[in-house]
């Protein structure tokens, strides 16, 4: 089944519930997803991996609703979001968008020294807002498009862009001051 | 080297798969049950009810034994081969379980 592509898989799913489909979409996809939360909770292993696990249970009970506007990976990745996010929801009783960015920002650096991810990545990603962050991952590590930026992070494509490029300021500032440039 | 390039090179220097180490394992027994686990043999149980019933209507046995002389008498003397109506019977009954075993490779 491993040779079939996402769509005749996701048929298989929809269609009989097909479990062992569901399983091939989770084993080809598991890997950039985890290491996605792992990148957004500062290499937090443990965390992302429970994070992945609750994305892959949302998008066996959502798969029905999958319209084939964007491709499944990136649809995944904007479920994984927004798993992300309610998560760091749920640690702080108000709501406000400042808390949730300050909430980001303390689970970042609580485990960007664990050593789990390269260190000077962590500490470069560290430099940046979570929004920048986000951006930059997707970008660079995940190498997504624009678009498809916009689509996992609902924000527009000119928000990601401004974000992008702060970011890069930030990144490119910090490579020089460390020796990289 | 410019900026972009150079913050690339650095972010793929960390990037690396993740093993699954058990992951997709711990997925699939978390995944719920969509639907009750006595649907699909119910199903079986009327699809196989439904075929006895429909054998025992059209006297299934008799056409059995004539598609069996038919085919006894083709390859004894193939010379005298003509067309019978029960062919198509074969050929239906044939794809009936190619179709079978299709639906069970979609289902499981």
């Amino acid at each position: 089944m491993a040779e079939l592509s996402d769509q005749a898989l996701i048929a298989r799913v929809t269609v009989f519930g097909n479990r062992r489909a569901f399983d091939t979409l989770v084993c080809r996809y598991q890997s950039p997803l985890r290491r996605f939360l792992q990148n957004l909770t500062g290499g937090d292993c443990a965390l992302s991996d429970d994070l992945a696990q609750e994305t892959f249970i949302k998008a066996w009970m959502q798969l029905a609703t999958f319209k084939n506007k964007s491709s499944f990976e990136t649809w995944l990745f904007r479920i994984a979001y927004n798993v992300f996010y309610d998560y760091i929801r749920s640690l702080k009783e108000s709501q406000s968008i400042d808390d949730v960015e300050r909430e980001v920002e303390n689970l970042y650096h609580q485990h960007a020294n664990d050593g789990s991810i390269k260190a000077d990545v962590t500490q470069a990603l560290g430099q940046l807002n979570p929004k920048e962050r986000e951006c930059i991952i997707l970008f660079f590590m995940e190498e997504r498009q624009i678009k498809e930026i916009a689509d996992i992070t609902g924000m527009p494509e000119g928000t990601v862009k401004s974000h992008l490029s702060r970011g890069k300021d930030k990144m490119t500032a910090f490579l020089k001051q460390n020796g990289y440039g | 080297m410019d900026d972009e390039q150079l913050i690339r090179q650095f972010m793929l220097s960390a990037r690396e798969e993740v093993s699954d180490s058990g992951f997709s394992t711990r997925v699939m027994r978390h995944i719920p049950n969509t639907r009750p686990i006595w649907v699909f043999p119910a199903t079986m149980l009327f699809v196989v009810a439904a075929v006895a019933a429909l054998f025992i209507w059209f006297d299934g046995w008799s056409v059995l034994c004539s598609i069996f002389v038919h085919v006894y008498t083709i390859f004894t003397y193939a010379k005298h081969f003509s067309f019978n109506p029960i062919y198509p019977l074969v050929f239906l009954a044939l794809g009936c379980w190619y179709l079978t075993e299709k639906i069970k490779k979609l289902v499981y």
